[in-house]
């Protein structure tokens, strides 16, 4: 077996299995973040855990503290939606009806305990105005 | 049938010199043992987040540790030009390959073994409370660490500061064997298995399954002169 | 192709052309592309950091395919054009994640975040610096080159991950949006005149390889026909 023949085989092989890897990462449970939706179908029981939610910020919902260092509004999916309590630095930019991604706890409550705010950008860049 | 035999006699040979001269093991254990206990001292404070800290920190120390054994298994066939008379022998460069990764997968067993034994007696973090799980993570990581060092040890066989090279060399493509070994660690200590732990599994298994080919093409070049 | 071929890199109306396109289109993606309504100016960064990306991958698959053609065919040649390839496209990597991150900062609020796009981008600058480091630290030559190829070899596989992030994972980095015709005109040029720019200096750093190796060579061969120079000669 010659060494272009090790190489063209062990090319193939190392294809197939990234492929495969490729594959298995985009179905569902190895993601950057959940929807709102997704994680409330779970079982209140095992929310309990650390996660990244994405929503829109709900309108009229939004309270940002006066020092910027807490802020609380509702996070809304498809279909539901999860009030959110977020401490920690906010991103100056958080504005309603926006799309966030939101790090932290679910708690059994029904209310997900936030400590870091990702805005994300607009899927479509308009000229302003101005 | 002559290829296990000389399969045999290449990881045997080192072995035995090993066990009489025992020069890698007793630094790679001592490093092994110093790291964990301080790692486990320093998470003495720490309440939240435990598990998720123990994970990294039983991969880093195992990590760092490994890279010195694995360096010296190459390094150690410098004395008398043995590196010489291994590539005379007549097998193939992907035996010495397979070899050198079965006598490296040993010593870094060993090494997890007793990481894994100081981490649950210091760190007081059930990693052993569903041991078929976390032996089944272990062996995986060790698979896909040793894969990646042993492929690049080849390279440093002479050279002086190879061990620090090697440790350089190696974080970028171990790093993902890290980080999935430490987050499937993780879930064992949480007591979450299901399908995001088999998910971490099956990217160890890919990530194995890649560098073990690598390993067995790519090794010719690496050490052919 | 041969070192005398590569003698127009060197004229300087062509650096002179490349570099006025380039400020050109910079010029373009500073006044005359529109300001973004909900990012403001900082959305500008874009023309810049799509551009350098763009090159960043392009480098490593240019660096891959001539590791690979050095492999095949063991000559020096292809190792030169895989260093020149390495130098530029690392220089480009790693200003895609500076800029990235700068934009990310403003945009989403965190200087970094692990979105499987930004992961896998890291590890692709973490191989090239790796590959370079290779380069520097192994005297012979042809060892050098066969090593740094291997790993150059192996590191392909991060390429098509890095590319496909986006659409295969989900994360917060986005995928192609949607913009005004004007600001997708400007990042054309921009993306033509990044490529153009970066091109020149790969094509320049690769006749400066060729010049060092042609150097080497003469100096053997006044060696070999010279063994034992004039002390006068030598010392100069």
């Amino acid at each position: 077996m010659t060494t272009t023949h090790k190489l063209c085989l062990g090319g193939i092989v190392i294809t197939m299995a990234t492929t495969c890897l490729a594959y298995m990462g985009a179905s569902s449970s190895w993601q950057f973040y959940m929807t709102v939706d997704e994680f409330l179908n779970q079982a209140p029981t095992s929310r309990d855990y650390r996660v990244r939610l994405s929503g829109k910020v709900g309108h009229d919902s939004l309270r940002i503290a006066t020092d910027r260092t807490s802020a609380s509004f509702t996070l809304v999916g498809a279909k539901s939606h999860l009030r959110v309590e977020c401490r920690g630095p906010l991103p100056d930019n958080l504005t309603e009806g926006l799309d966030v991604v939101v790090e932290g706890h679910g708690k059994n409550s029904g209310l997900f305990q936030g400590d870091k705010v990702l805005t994300r950008c607009a899927s479509k860049y308009d000229a302003s105005n101005l | 049938m002559l290829m296990v035999t000389q399969f045999y006699w290449m990881v045997r040979k080192d072995l035995v010199s090993e066990y009489r001269a025992r020069q890698v093991w007793p630094a790679m254990l001592m490093l092994g043992t110093l790291v964990s206990f301080l790692f486990s001292a320093q998470l003495d404070g720490v309440v939240e987040g435990r598990s998720r800290i123990v994970g990294m920190l039983v991969w880093l120390a195992i990590y760092f540790a490994g890279i010195l054994a694995m360096h010296r298994t190459f390094a150690m066939e410098q004395e008398d030009d043995c590196w010489d008379a291994l590539r005379l022998y007549p097998v193939t460069a992907s035996w010495i390959y397979l070899a050198k990764f079965t006598v490296n997968f040993l010593t870094l067993a060993t090494l997890q073994v007793v990481v894994l034994g100081l981490f649950v007696v210091f760190s007081n973090v059930p990693l052993l409370d569903h041991p078929l799980r976390m032996l089944t993570v272990a062996l995986l990581g060790n698979v896909g660490l040793t894969s990646v060092g042993t492929l690049l040890g080849g390279v440093w066989t002479e050279n002086r500061q190879g061990s620090t090279m090697l440790a350089f060399l190696t974080l970028p493509l171990a790093a993902p064997v890290l980080l999935a070994a430490s987050e499937a660690t993780r879930l064992v200590i949480d007591q979450e298995g299901g399908p995001l732990w088999w998910r971490w599994l099956s990217f160890l298994v890919v990530f194995s399954i890649v560098f073990v080919t690598a390993g067995i093409v790519l090794f010719e070049l690496l050490i052919e002169d | 192709m041969q070192r005398s071929d590569l003698k127009i890199v060197s004229a300087r109306w062509l650096t002179w052309l490349v570099t006025g396109l380039l400020v050109a289109a910079l010029g373009m993606a500073m006044r005359v592309a529109p300001m973004e309504q909900s990012m403001g100016q900082v959305q500008r960064i874009l023309y810049i950091h799509v551009s350098v990306a763009w090159l960043g991958l392009m480098g490593f698959a240019v660096m891959g395919v001539c590791a690979m053609l050095y492999l095949l065919h063991r000559n020096m040649a292809w190792n030169r054009w895989s260093q020149a390839a390495n130098e530029v496209g690392w220089l480009c990597s790693s200003l895609t994640l500076f800029t990235g991150s700068i934009w990310a900062h403003a945009a989403w609020g965190t200087w970094w975040t692990w979105d499987p796009r930004l992961t896998t981008s890291l590890l692709l600058w973490a191989l090239y610096s790796s590959c370079l480091i290779l380069r520097g630290s192994i005297q012979e030559s042809h060892r050098s080159a066969r090593i740094t190829s291997s790993l150059a070899l192996l590191g392909l596989i991060d390429l098509p991950l890095v590319i496909m992030a986006t659409r295969w994972f989900r994360g917060i980095h986005p995928t192609s949006p949607e913009m005004e015709p004007v600001m997708h005109f400007t990042l054309l040029l921009n993306v033509i005149g990044f490529t153009l720019f970066f091109s020149l200096l790969f094509l320049r750093r690769l006749r400066q390889l060729q010049t060092d190796n042609l150097l080497r060579k003469l100096e053997l061969e006044a060696l070999v026909n010279h063994p034992y120079p004039p002390l006068s000669a030598a010392g100069g």
